[in-house]
């Protein structure tokens, strides 16, 4: 889901790249009010936690593999604004090191992963849980989890399509048909990992501050 | 462990190692800027600023076989374009597929304007980032006013991020060590457990760090030794850059 420079037109990756500068500064902001000068380091680590945990490859049907995005993880233990800039920065270095994922469209992948996928995921989640009730919570994740995943492919593929590099009536059913099947060893780990910690460690949780 | 995945040419020496990472940075974002601006048909400027960059990297002393298997990270990407290519419908017909399907020019035309400006640019970013050690480059993006608190905290990332690796790479030996067949079940299960445990531990580390930092006089701010200054070779550098960039981005229209 990582758009490599050449596939947006200016018209696409120009406001995307707004968005995201002035989102991460009101992130930012909000989250350094709550932090203070606890952020640096606790954003820095915890974003090497999601870049390393990104590496690892989970078995999907059929013998693919696919990979953690993290998002709703990283907003359920860590709160949905210090979530999204962990998931900025993740991207950012992913960017300039591996060269996953293009300059010019930075910004329209911090949009969709971060904010769409992240932020998008935890706002679900904060939905759900208050319908279904604390002890839901694991269902609420997963719910969320998968949510984020089809949104954020959702639109990856619109900026595509608003690019003219992808026609609507194919780039649609192929990225969803794909994320739709991610998305659910997104919700699988999510749900698994937020329970360990949940029972190991559940002061780490911001949830569970409530 | 080996972590020489990262920027593994960037501390090697040449005149593009040299330069002013400030000069670097602006010097490359132009470049990628004008070939994310130039439209599909002008094949002649493309291959203009193939050239530019084959000569920069013989100049970089970065192997040219190693830029050509890092750029490759394109390939997914390609396929997933050229997946699209014979739905794009309207135009004069290029070539018919069997079952209704068929390419058009203009759809191979957004087809090679979408992996030549990928490709270029991927290589573009391969040479900045290793001719310029990763710290520095960092450094240079605070110098040209990114926010300080952002910048520091990806400096963090790229400090520790080594560490939590390690640590992951710990854990999947001792899974692998004690896992005889495994399900997907028992897989998913062991993975998750692995993952929390992860974070339980970066947490743990970060607030060590945290603790270890306020004994020093942490206060918010992080000071630095030395400071970057442009010297005239930079400036020639910069100049020269952008004179060859434009020049490639005018001719051909």
């Amino acid at each position: 889901m990582h758009i490599p420079d050449g596939f947006l037109t200016a018209t696409t990756w120009g406001p995307a790249w707004l968005v995201s500068v002035v989102g991460l500064g009101a992130c930012i902001r909000t989250a350094a009010a709550k932090l203070k000068d606890k952020m640096v380091p606790l954003m820095g680590v915890m974003s090497a936690f999601v870049f390393a945990a990104q590496m690892l490859n989970f078995p999907v049907v059929g013998g693919t593999s696919g990979h953690l995005l993290g998002g709703v993880l990283a907003a359920v233990m860590l709160g949905p604004w210090a979530g999204a800039i962990v998931l900025a920065v993740v991207l950012v270095v992913q960017c300039l090191i591996f060269q996953d994922g293009g300059l010019t469209a930075l910004g329209a992948n911090i949009l969709n992963m971060s904010f769409i996928g992240t932020l998008g995921g935890y706002a679900v989640f904060a939905i759900l849980k208050k319908i279904l009730g604390k002890k839901l919570l694991l269902a609420a994740a997963a719910a969320a989890a998968w949510l984020s995943v089809v949104l954020a492919s959702t639109a990856c593929s619109l900026e595509l399509v608003l690019s003219g590099t992808a026609p609507f009536n194919v780039v649609f059913p192929a990225m969803l048909g794909v994320h739709v099947l991610i998305g659910i060893g997104e919700a699988i780990i999510t749900t698994f990992v937020l329970s360990f910690v949940l029972k190991v460690r559940p002061d780490l949780v911001e949830v569970s501050h409530e | 462990m080996r972590h020489a995945f990262l920027d593994e040419h960037s501390r090697r020496d040449s005149l593009l190692h040299r330069r002013d990472p400030r000069a670097k940075i602006l010097a490359f974002v132009l470049l990628i800027l004008c070939i994310a601006l130039t439209p599909a048909y002008r094949f002649r400027t493309f291959g203009m600023y193939a050239f530019f960059l084959a000569g920069l990297v013989f100049a970089s002393g970065i192997p040219p076989l190693y830029a050509v298997r890092k750029s490759l990270t394109l390939v997914p990407f390609v396929l997933f374009a050229a997946f699209f290519l014979p739905f794009s419908r309207r135009g004069i017909v290029a070539l018919s597929i069997p079952g209704g399907l068929c390419v058009t020019y203009t759809g191979l035309l957004t087809f090679w304007g979408v992996v030549v400006k990928g490709y270029l640019s991927i290589v573009s970013m391969i040479l900045l980032v290793n001719t310029t050690e990763f710290p520095d480059l960092l450094k240079g993006f605070e110098q040209l006013k990114i926010p300080r608190l952002f910048i520091t905290i990806i400096s963090f990332m790229y400090r520790y991020v080594f560490v939590i690796e390690d640590e992951l790479e710990k854990m999947t030996a001792a899974k692998r060590s004690r896992t005889i067949r495994p399900g997907l079940r028992l897989e998913t299960r062991t993975l998750s457990n692995m993952v929390g445990m992860l974070f339980i531990r970066s947490y743990e580390r970060a607030e060590a760090v945290y603790a270890a930092m306020c004994c020093r006089g942490y206060s918010g701010r992080i000071h630095t030794l030395h400071d970057f200054s442009l010297t005239k070779v930079d400036r020639y550098f910069l100049g020269f850059f952008l004179v060859i960039v434009v020049t490639i981005a005018h001719s051909g229209a």
